[in-house]
């Protein structure tokens, strides 16, 4: 061991001329209006008409939508600030924001971290400002902020918050929309989707950390005003958001791809709610072809096989996947039809669209191929042997 | 060589070895030794039951012991060779404690994945035939992220290596609560890698377990196993900071065992030069592997395996015996090409494995008959590994260290005693480097805020906490220190190496298929692959056309040359504290810089010079620890300074091999320089420096050995058959007429001027 290494670690610290002070907690520059809870804890709250409810008809409606994927009474629209997104058990939060409905009004709390120190206390506010059995939704929060503030649970030795039900709803944004918009931050589903843009005063996201650090430097709050605007909107995007998806996934949209996704996330759940709105896509214009293929196999499965028929051919006809689907109407006819003729008619046409694409055919295309050979060579004997 | 009618067995092959030119400097049969067992312990029936399943009726007595100790919650390290069946004595314990408790866990700690995942095999066998689940994992970088939580939560035994208990498991502690509230045991085996740098990262790493256990209210045990090493129990003392029980008597018998010291014989008696130590070794093998006897050769440098690879496959087409029979390890090859080789010994595809010390390790290659060591591998421990490498499964097998012309491998052949009767060597650890201390102390605190007065295994890092907390790393309220950076510090800290990066070498042969075929860390490039160097892989011969410095990456083109390259490095060194002083000695910090300035073509088989060219790199500075010995000033004005000079360049070329036998290290991992007239000192003097930033104990144990160094270097060149002077005792450019007589004189002055004093 060595035992001059503290001389080093001086003659490091002699180098740095800051000091590390003490403040006082007693009053904190530049904090929104609120009340403390506890000597290092603040508390505010922000009331607000229920933007997108005009009524708790429409409210209970949506709730039945979303109940398959996670949403449940009470609702809880949760989203935190952290020091870092870096993950790990070094990385915690300073501000939760918490989104709660009322009889006619969303109510938007916020707990402020004043020193990490008191974080044990900040914890046990939390959860008395929670209500009793909640229910989450959040934007990336079965991944981030749900394990995170677990974290700090099991690190004040206090138990780990277990939410009756979790909608997470950048699973379902990016289902819904990642086609379209691409990036699914919600800043950006905001803007797109919502159609809301933030006043200046918003912080991006990256530069909370540092805001944060910053404050515990200087004890002066003025810079965070922009970072609790920022989760107060989260909050409020994420209940508009919550309206916004209800009412896509209830197929409320002329956009025709976005009914079809809309289709795919119901598949899982309720078939009749997939196909119907996968009918719908298919017959708004442009039709959403992707649908309509969904839509015939979903007959073929169910063995309505000219309803199936009939929609494979008109996506021959829009030219669609033109390979897979004259397979497809060589499989009916040959097999439910047993019309030998029109299935190899169909399978040679099948691979006309091959041949024409040789050059660029990719391994899986190619086995493809060889299966449709065997196909055409087996309906020639078929007919030949009649 | 002509083709082969008949094939030799083992004992005949040693035999015929006789008519070699060289000299056999010495051959000693290690008897075979009778078990010894002890009493079956007291363990849960099933086990017992499971275990004689499997044919295990009896425990050899350090078998015993071990789980006894275990059993009683005492620390422990097994020392064991290879083949003694050590890992029975932490996996009884540990099975035992979880049948006795569903609830119990383990985590054992191996240097590698691959040794890992031969583990993870053996404890199964034992489990299976127990009607309890036990669940048993490896956790590594190749374990696929959905199955990581279902290890996290119900995990029995998690295997892993320390680099992931660094970076994924302790900075997450909170997801593998069940593990930390209920740790009864960590298994660290191969302790004996755990030296230097890579021990000093271990220590630590261990004080953040053993924070993160405390936090969670479980205190487990340790149980280590090593190789023989002279100070086994101090090591693992060191690394957990606690009292550990020590079990060095083997109770497993032994097979007979035939070692052999080879010395090539001497061609020029005045410069002291034998024939090629390479060639020797190369013959021998080849004749082995034509002979249908499996073999493994060792050899210290990377530049060797790849040298004695293409040897050997030449012998072999000679002989018209399939070259492919032999193939090269090393380190630079990539994981996927290494699992290959592995699998191939151990099915018997191929005969012969030229390796680094690479597999001086326990992975399991199967039972190779022969080992051939060419040159002293560097400390007596490593060489006994490599000779463990041959008949790990079955009966009768041989070694043969085959000596270089080199001081140190010329002192072996002539002393042998040293070698078969010598104590291993000291394995050292400094996990206090303040490089590696800071580091850790900084994921530490990132894993749980620290407390103003909390120690930090045997430290008190309030120091080092404040420090960082200056640099808002850290954030202090009141009394504790809070992880305040947006970043994931143990990311960032390699526990391999002071620096975390690798060359990655590129093929470019073919413009438009640029191929990935190896790769380089980054201390070693300036003297491997400086551009218009050799880089030899699998046999081939490749130039470096390009080294890119910022994006790491190394561009060669194959090439068929004579030569390989050897780079010499221009060193400057200046002290910048004085820790402590002792006569001519002392030790402290110094910064050294160093920058590769030409490098030499040197035929291939003649080894003869032929051409050089110039390097342009740019200079590498590094801040570290030394020990220095001075001349005293009285003598300076007696000496002519050709003189001087000369016997200087002897001395520091001497340290360079007699240092790492005693600091139990690479020749490497020290850097010894020498000035004639020292700016600082105002005299000759020869420094002994670690070539790691910040130092890892080497300089303080040089320190601590003093005259012992100077000692061991006269009896070197004393034993050196040469007459002026040579490149094994005097180093080349030393090899001047009066070299030898001025390295002596000047050793003789050292040793007196210790004397006096």
């Amino acid at each position: 061991m060595n035992d001059y290494m503290p001389l080093h670690m001086k003659f490091l610290l002699d180098n740095s001329k800051r000091k590390n002070e003490e403040r006082k907690r007693t009053f904190i520059k530049g904090l929104p209006a609120g009340q403390f809870l506890d000597d290092d804890v603040y508390f505010c709250e922000s009331k607000h008409e229920m933007l997108p409810y005009k009524n708790r008809g429409e409210l209970e409606n949506h709730l039945q939508i979303l109940s398959h994927w996670g949403a449940k009474e009470p609702l809880v629209f949760f989203d935190l600030e952290t020091t870092g997104l870096s993950g790990g058990t070094g990385t915690y939060a300073f501000l939760a924001g918490i989104g709660m409905l009322d009889q006619d009004q969303f109510i938007v709390r916020q707990l402020f971290l004043c020193s990490p120190r008191a974080e044990g206390i900040w914890l046990q506010k939390l959860m008395e400002i929670i209500p009793y059995k909640p229910s989450f939704v959040t934007y990336n929060g079965k991944n981030f902020d749900l394990p995170l503030i677990n974290t700090r649970f099991i690190l004040s030795r206090m138990e780990p918050i277990e939410p009756t039900g979790h909608l997470d709803l950048l699973h379902l944004a990016r289902r819904l929309w990642k086609k379209r918009i691409g990036s699914c931050t919600l800043s950006n589903v905001e803007k797109q989707i919502l159609g809301i843009d933030r006043k200046t005063e918003d912080v991006p996201g990256f530069l909370i950390p540092e805001l944060y650090a910053q404050f515990l430097k200087t004890g002066d709050a003025s810079g965070l005003s922009g970072v609790f605007y920022h989760n107060e909107m989260d909050i409020l995007s994420l209940c508009m958001l919550f309206s916004k998806v209800a009412l896509t996934l209830s197929g409320r949209s002329t956009d025709p791809h976005e009914i079809d996704m809309a289709g795919d996330a119901w598949y899982n759940y309720d078939l009749n709610k997939a196909s119907r709105l996968w009918e719908k896509a298919s017959s708004l214009t442009p039709p959403a072809k992707n649908a309509i293929w969904k839509l015939a196999i979903e007959y073929k499965r169910q063995g309505d096989h000219c309803e199936a028929l009939s929609l494979f051919k008109k996506l021959y006809d829009m030219e669609y996947k033109k390979i897979d689907v004259a397979v497809e109407i060589s499989k009916i006819y040959e097999h439910q039809l047993k019309n030998a003729k029109e299935a190899l008619l169909w399978a040679e046409k099948a691979m006309d669209n091959f041949l024409r694409y040789r050059p660029f055919l990719s391994s899986i295309r190619k086995e493809k191929m060889a299966e449709l050979t065997k196909r055409i060579d087996r309906l020639r004997n078929k007919i030949r042997l009649r | 060589m002509e083709a082969l009618m008949h094939k030799k067995d083992l004992t005949e092959f040693l035999k015929s070895l006789q008519i070699l030119p060289g000299e056999i400097a010495a051959y000693e049969k290690i008897p075979a030794q009778e078990a010894k067992f002890g009493p079956w312990p007291k363990i849960d029936p099933r086990l017992s039951e499971s275990l004689k399943k499997l044919g295990i009726e009896k425990l050899y007595t350090h078998q015993t012991k071990a789980i006894d100790l275990a059993m009683a919650n005492k620390h422990l390290v097994v020392v064991t060779p290879t083949a003694s069946g050590k890992t029975l004595c932490y996996n009884i314990p540990v099975i035992h404690s979880i049948l006795q408790d569903q609830s119990s866990r383990a985590l054992y700690i191996f240097p590698t994945k691959a040794l890992s995942q031969d583990q993870l095999a053996e404890i199964n066998a034992i489990t299976e035939g127990i009607d309890v689940s036990i669940a048993t994992y490896t956790y590594d970088g190749d374990t696929p992220p959905n199955e990581r939580s279902r290890i996290r939560a119900a995990g029995h035994v998690v295997i892993t290596n320390p680099d992931m208990l660094h970076t994924a498991i302790l900075p997450h502690h909170t997801k593998w609560i069940k593990l930390f509230e209920n740790l009864k045991y960590v298994v660290i085996d191969e302790l004996h890698t755990y030296k230097g740098i890579f021990g000093s990262h271990l220590a630590n790493v261990i004080r953040r377990l053993k924070r993160i256990c405390a936090f969670y209210g479980s205190h487990p045990t340790f149980i280590f196993c090593s190789a023989t090493i002279s100070n086994p129990g101090q090591l693992a003392e060191g690394l957990i900071e606690e009292p550990v029980e020590l079990i060095v008597e083997n109770g497993a018998p032994r097979a007979e065992k035939h070692v052999m010291i080879y010395n090539p014989p001497l061609i020029n008696k005045e410069l002291g030069i034998r024939a090629s130590s390479l060639s020797a070794t190369a013959d021998i093998a080849t004749q082995a592997i034509a002979n249908g006897i499996s073999t493994i050769v060792f050899t210290r440098s990377r530049i060797n395996v790849e040298l004695l690879l293409t040897y050997i496959r030449e012998g072999l087409k000679k002989l018209r015996i399939d070259e492919n029979l032999v193939s090269g390890y090393r380190g630079g090859y990539l994981p996927k090409e290494r699992r290959k080789i592995e699998r191939n010994l151990k099915s018997g595809k191929i005969l012969g494995v030229v390796s680094t010390n690479a597999l001086e390790l326990g992975i399991d290659i199967g039972s190779l008959s022969l080992a051939i060591i060419h040159g002293y591998p560097g400390s007596i421990s490593s060489a006994w590994q490599q000779i463990g490498r041959a008949g790990r499964r079955f009966g009768h097998s041989a070694a043969i260290v085959v000596a270089s012309s080199g001081p140190l491998d010329q002192f072996i052949a002539t002393k042998p005693s040293y070698f078969f009767g010598g104590s291993p060597e000291l394995a050292r650890i400094n996990p206090n480097n303040l490089y590696i201390y800071v580091n850790h102390v900084k994921c530490s605190a990132f894993e749980l805020p620290f407390s103003e007065d909390e120690p930090f295994g045997s430290t008190k890092p309030k120091e080092a906490l404040e420090y960082l907390a200056q640099y808002d790393i850290l954030h202090k309220a009141g009394s504790r220190y809070f992880w305040q950076s947006d970043s994931f510090p143990a990311q960032d800290i390699s526990l391999r190496s002071a620096t975390n990066d690798n060359y990655t070498i590129i093929d470019i042969t073919e413009k438009h298929k640029p191929k990935v075929i190896g790769e380089v860390d980054r201390p070693s490039a300036p003297m491997l692959i400086h551009p218009e160097a050799i880089y030899f892989h699998d046999g081939k011969s490749y130039q470096v056309t390009e080294l890119d410095t910022k994006g790491l990456r190394c561009y060669v083109k194959r090439v068929s040359v004579d030569y390989y390259t050897d780079a010499d490095l221009a060193t400057r060194l200046q002290v910048l504290d004085i820790f402590k002083e002792d006569g001519h000695w002392g030790l402290g910090e110094v910064l050294l810089s160093f920058r590769p300035t030409v490098y030499k073509k040197i035929k291939l088989m003649t080894h003869e010079n032929v051409g050089y060219g110039q390097i342009y790199m740019d200079e590498e500075e590094m801040h570290t620890t030394a020990c220095w010995f001075k001349l005293g000033k009285e003598f300076i004005d007696s000496l002519n300074e050709s003189f001087l000079s000369s016997g200087l360049l002897g001395v520091s070329h001497l340290m360079k091999v007699v240092a790492p036998l005693f600091l139990m290290c690479d020749r490497g991992d020290i850097r010894v320089h020498h000035m004639v007239r020292d700016p600082f000192f105002e005299t000759p003097s020869i420094y002994i420096a670690d070539n790691v930033p910040g130092g890892v104990g080497l300089a303080d144990g040089a320190f601590a050995l003093k005259k012992k160094l100077i000692d061991a270097a006269s009896e070197a060149i004393y034993n050196c058959p040469c007459e002026n002077g040579c490149p094994a005792c005097t180093g080349a450019l030393g090899a001047t007429m009066n070299a030898k007589y001025a390295t002596i004189a000047l050793l003789n002055l050292l040793s007196t001027q210790e004397g006096i004093r």
